[in-house]
């Protein structure tokens, strides 16, 4: 079961507070201030600043706009 | 919450998550009812459920409300979570693992905030109101359920001493003038409050924590309560039952809106 975008759409960065979009490969949160990427783990955001990783400026793994 | 204490928790409530979802839950159904009534939720609110467990506020709430959102530090209780909800085909319902005091919301974002049980395990429950306060709506209600700590120095010391002693992820059982006052001090006016003694056997307290009786701890653990039965010198009441020990945590309920400063009145 995968996570739906309308339970995705309240979420934000934990740490910034930005909106946060699903990743390409629906595999993750990406915020669209700080860059971070948050896992989404069994169906579970993991909205934890500690599983996050930085992904670099220009890498185009969000899906949409 | 530090990321030593945060650590601490998950490694609790994973090596626990079985126990708290089935022999061990902490509340009845008839308890859970109780204080999802003592909430008035509403069919068009959005609530959230801080340290939510595997859900069980998160389900007893979801029939009352137009969606029912749970928030958790350890991924194995929500695990969990989602295995009952598949169960129970509650579809008005998700979970999201995250920090009380960083949490993944908007401002303004919910009707009711509950968080039941959990701010004795933080370090810092001041953080966690005032981030639990940030998402709620202007017009929302947090609902706080927790233990509460004597309020004699000395009780209250050797009572949380205890609790560490079976659970290292217990930070400490707050007051309840301590309670009123973190309340006061981020703008928030108690609506409603029950104080409830509960009394719960020694024995099943300790293996929720996953305690077993041939443990060190729980053999210390009942030490340092039967030395202090006279006197009641750790404020958990006990008494000899059997075997076991009897003991009693007294629980408040807070029913809590944000209090306007004069000069929101002005717009």
């Amino acid at each position: 079961m995968a996570v739906s975008q309308e339970l995705l759409d309240i979420l934000v960065c934990p740490l910034c507070k930005a909106p946060v979009k699903l990743t390409a490969d629906s595999q993750g949160l990406k915020c669209g201030q700080c860059r971070r990427v948050y896992p989404i783990k069994d169906d579970i955001p993991v909205m934890l600043v500690d599983e996050a990783r930085i992904e670099s400026e220009g890498n185009p793994s969000v899906s949409g706009s | 919450m530090s990321k030593k204490h945060a650590g601490i928790v998950q490694k609790q409530f994973t090596k626990t998550a079985e126990a708290f979802s089935t022999f061990a839950t902490r509340d009845t159904p008839e308890m859970l009812a109780e204080r999802v009534a003592f909430a008035k939720p509403q069919p068009d609110e959005i609530a959230l459920d801080v340290a939510c467990g595997p859900g069980a506020l998160v389900f007893a709430m979801a029939p009352h409300v137009h969606f029912a959102r749970g928030i958790d530090l350890t991924h194995a209780m929500l695990r969990q979570a989602l295995a009952f909800q598949a169960q129970l085909r509650i579809t008005n319902a998700c979970f999201d693992q995250g920090e009380c005091e960083r949490l993944p919301y908007p401002d303004a974002a919910f009707d009711l905030i509950m968080c039941q049980f959990a701010l004795h395990h933080m370090p810092r429950p001041e953080a966690a109101i005032e981030e639990m306060k940030r998402v709620s709506k202007a017009e929302g209600r947090l609902l706080i359920a927790d233990t509460l700590g004597p309020e004699s120095d000395e009780k209250w010391e050797l009572h949380n001493r205890i609790e560490v002693m079976r659970d290292p992820s217990h930070a400490a059982s707050l007051r309840l003038t301590t309670f009123l006052k973190l309340f006061e001090e981020h703008g928030l006016s108690v609506l409603r409050q029950t104080l409830k003694p509960r009394p719960r056997s020694f024995h099943r307290w300790m293996l929720r924590a996953g305690v077993e009786a041939s443990n060190r701890r729980y053999q210390e653990a009942r030490r340092l309560i039967e030395e202090a039965i006279p006197g009641d010198r750790a404020g958990f009441s006990a008494q000899y039952d059997g075997d076991d020990l009897t003991i009693v945590h007294y629980e408040g309920m807070f029913l809590l809106g944000q209090q306007l400063a004069p000069e929101s009145h002005s717009g």
